[in-house]
């Protein structure tokens, strides 16, 4: 009992040391008739164990590619995104997402949304919708197994969204701007929910990475801040965020950090 | 064929203004533009160039029946295009022009026109190409033993090259007609599209042969006549009840076409002699038999016709659907094959026959189902190109995220996306497959009377027959019959398929 906790002590203490997800060195051009357009300029970040990162910058700084990148849906024109040493080329089990616009099937309910992406070939059906009717009620969403996504308000929609990209168990969970397409109050709401919701012992997340323009959220979220400049993007500040949670948005420290990433978007 | 589309345009924006600023003229316009759109023009045609006939003889006749032809076949669609656009006005340009004290010419003008200019010019474009159709099949036609023609134009060429064995010139022509599709299609509509882009209040997703006929449906879901007709899927929380009430719908269906074949085969034979004598023309020859093995032969026809185009519908459903998911999925396959598509669309299927019976060696029911199929497939193919081009391109990212198999991508993602616009789209096709019926049966050239193909029963047959033949009743009766038992159709079989799919499988609800 005893040994094997201390294992995997051992273990987490070696995982800790070394990044998840690494970017090195990520150029990004796109083709533009006959010359090109740089969007991304020797961009490089580190995501490690228990860490929730957020990157931002202006519209338009690439950002999004960027987590495209991480993602596997994009390949970099120069550098390269690594998921523990090995280069993402690409999309992978291992690294899930959250969509800004939720992108539910309208025509699945709720719970086969969550069960979409599994894969049932080697597993028993009813183990594998036990697991998202428990990745449903993780997200709050118990009793709302059989409904249609027309019937849910946008918040539940990405709490749907959220159990989804839970399900496969991933350890690396990318979300784009999630709380973009909600209104102010659902948006509040899910926020206090969704720290603990991601980074506690019983999932298999290591790591966050999320994409915003709201400075408020971000220092609310994060721990690590990767702040890019306007197009070419170029990484211009990060910030270490180290208050403790839940984060009083009204403490003069949590407005220090706000001023701080301000300064570096400006 | 220009003096046709200003009027369609004259017209559409006085019907579809109307229609959609007061209440009453809404109620009567706008079931009238369905019912007369879902109606194979081409059966009726005879029967107004008869008339007209009787008034202009001569060339004047025979012109002002084609304009009238092709205005009644491209006008119901930019009608209601006008409709649309004026309902969707924002109100606060409303709430401004009556602030502003302008007067009810003033904001004709200014407002009103304006907004609906996008529309005309979007549903110009569909509009042009089904009036290209029925100027081909109109500019030649045969009545009883004299056939009238218009002097100049294409579809004329066409035919006198094909029955003359001049390939080469027919070549040419079928050339010619090609090259002024393209300059026209795009030269001056995409000009008019383009400039008229400028119009729109708000920036929507183009959706490609939106057919007015669904409009009218869920229009007439408000009004209470329809309750009797009427599915309410319920939300699912009670199956039970639900499935009984569907059963209850089915029975009622049921009842309701019964009784409604029962009155119209009573008064079927009246009926048809009231129109016919309504128009000054008293038949000479009405016995009862005749009428008795009229009225058969009609059914007959009908429903061997009727069979023609479900098989050809299946077939185009095969051919269409994969294609058109698979082309649009690929956006360098798109870009170079779209526009041809829209090229080869535009070509009407009658300039093309002589070339068909050519290649079928003469098989009737051969040409019949090139035709068909031709009148068909574009329809189920733009509309699925236009409903998977709709998906939002997060949906292609969420099956590579979670590295969904191709063969379930295409299962639970694209195809499901396509629905609503095949739905749509099928609706437009089977109604373009009635009217061409009469040009696909039974194909004559010029002058004479005698058929180069024609299948064994159809019902377009029975209509080209009769109108050859001059004889009114056996016409008469066939339009009805066919009338009758589409809109029936439609307001049975595919309103359900509509709704079930509107319900389930849209986004953004």
């Amino acid at each position: 009992m005893s040994a094997s906790s201390n294992l995997t002590l051992e273990h987490s203490y070696h995982e800790a040391q070394r990044p998840i997800i690494s970017v090195e060195q990520v150029d990004l051009n796109y083709k533009k008739d006959k010359g090109f357009t740089p969007i991304l300029n020797a961009v490089s970040l580190t995501a490690s164990v228990d860490q929730f990162v957020a990157i931002t910058g202006p519209s338009g700084c690439g950002k999004s590619s960027l987590l495209r990148i991480i993602a596997g849906l994009m390949k970099p024109t120069c550098g390269a995104a690594k998921y523990r040493d090995s280069p993402i080329i690409d999309t992978r089990r291992e690294i899930s997402m959250v969509f800004q616009n939720f992108v539910l099937l309208p025509w699945r309910t709720a719970l086969e949304n969550v069960m979409f992406p599994m894969r049932s070939g080697h597993q028993d059906i009813n183990k594998v919708k036990e697991k998202c009717l428990e990745a449903l009620c993780e997200v709050g969403l118990k009793g709302f197994e059989n409904v249609y996504p027309g019937e849910l308000s946008g918040g539940m929609k990405q709490r749907v969204g959220i159990a989804r990209a839970l399900a496969v168990e991933p350890e690396v969970l990318l979300m784009d701007e999630p709380f973009n397409s909600l209104d102010n109050l659902t948006a509040d709401h899910l926020r206090k929910d969704i720290y603990s919701l991601l980074i506690n012992p019983n999932t298999s997340i290591k790591t966050v990475i999320m994409v915003s323009h709201n400075v408020e959220e971000i220092v609310e979220l994060s721990d690590h801040v990767v702040v890019l400049s306007p197009r070419p993007g170029r990484v211009v500040g990060k910030v270490e965020i180290d208050l403790p949670r839940p984060r009083n948005k009204k403490a003069d420290a949590f407005s220090n950090y706000e001023d701080k990433i301000y300064s570096y978007l400006s | 064929m220009l003096i046709a589309l200003a009027l369609s345009i004259l017209f559409a924006l006085v019907v579809g203004i109307a229609a959609a600023r007061s209440k009453k003229a809404e109620a009567v316009f706008i079931p009238t533009l369905d019912v007369l759109q879902s109606i194979p023009i081409l059966g009726f045609f005879p029967i107004v160039i008869l008339t007209i006939l009787s008034v202009f003889p001569s060339q004047l006749g025979v012109n002002i029946a084609v304009i009238l032809l092709i205005f009644t076949s491209m006008s119901w669609n930019i009608a209601f295009g006008v409709y649309e656009a004026v309902k969707s006005i924002p109100r606060e340009y409303l709430e401004l022009a009556s602030m502003s004290k302008s007067s009810a010419w003033d904001r004709v003008a200014s407002i009103y026109v304006p907004a609906s200019l996008s529309r005309i010019a979007y549903n110009t474009q569909t509009s042009w190409a089904v009036g290209l159709f029925y100027l081909v099949a109109s500019e030649i036609l045969t009545l009883g033993n004299s056939t009238y023609t218009v002097d100049h134009g294409i579809g004329v060429a066409l035919i006198k090259f094909a029955s003359a064995n001049d390939w080469v010139s027919y070549t040419y022509a079928i050339i010619a007609l090609i090259i002024a599709v393209i300059i026209w299609r795009f030269v001056f509509l995409r000009e008019f599209a383009l400039w008229s882009e400028r119009y729109k209040f708000v920036e929507e997703p183009r959706s490609l042969h939106v057919d007015p006929l669904l409009r009218f449906y869920s229009w007439v879901n408000q009004k209470s006549i329809s309750k009797l007709f009427l599915i309410r899927p319920g939300s699912g929380v009670n199956r039970f009840t639900s499935v009984l009430q569907k059963y209850q719908k089915t029975v009622k269906y049921a009842v309701v076409a019964t009784v409604t074949i029962l009155v119209v085969l009573f008064f079927y034979n009246e009926l048809a002699i009231m129109i016919v004598s309504h128009k000054g023309i008293i038949l000479p020859y009405i016995r009862l038999s005749t009428l008795v093995s009229v009225e058969d032969s009609v059914l007959v026809a009908f429903a061997f016709s009727f069979f023609r185009i479900w098989y050809i519908y299946a077939i185009c459903v095969i051919v269409g659907l994969p294609l058109g998911i698979v082309i649009s999925l690929k956006m360098k396959l798109y870009d170079t094959v779209s526009p041809a598509l829209e090229v080869i669309s535009s070509i009407p299927a009658p300039a093309l026959l002589p070339l068909i019976v050519l290649v079928t060696f003469g098989s009737g029911e051969a040409v019949a189902a090139i035709v068909i199929f031709i009148a068909m497939i574009w329809y189920v193919i733009f509309n699925v190109m236009a409903g998977v081009r709709s998906l939002p391109a997060d949906y292609k990212d969420l099956a590579r995220i979670f590295q969904i198999s191709d063969r379930r991508a295409w299962l639970d993602i694209y195809i499901p996306s396509a629905i609503t616009a095949f739905v749509t789209g099928s609706i437009t096709a089977v109604g373009a497959a009635w009217n061409s019926l009469i040009v696909a049966e039974y194909f004559t050239t010029g002058n004479s009377t005698q058929p180069l193909t024609q299948v064994q029963y159809g019902i377009g047959k029975t209509i080209t027959i009769a109108t050859n033949k001059g004889d009114l009743l056996t016409l008469s009766l066939s339009v009805i019959t066919m009338t009758v038992l589409i809109i029936a159709f439609n307001l049975t079989v595919w309103r359900r398929i509509y709704h079930y799919t509107t319900n389930r499988y849209t986004y953004n609800r």
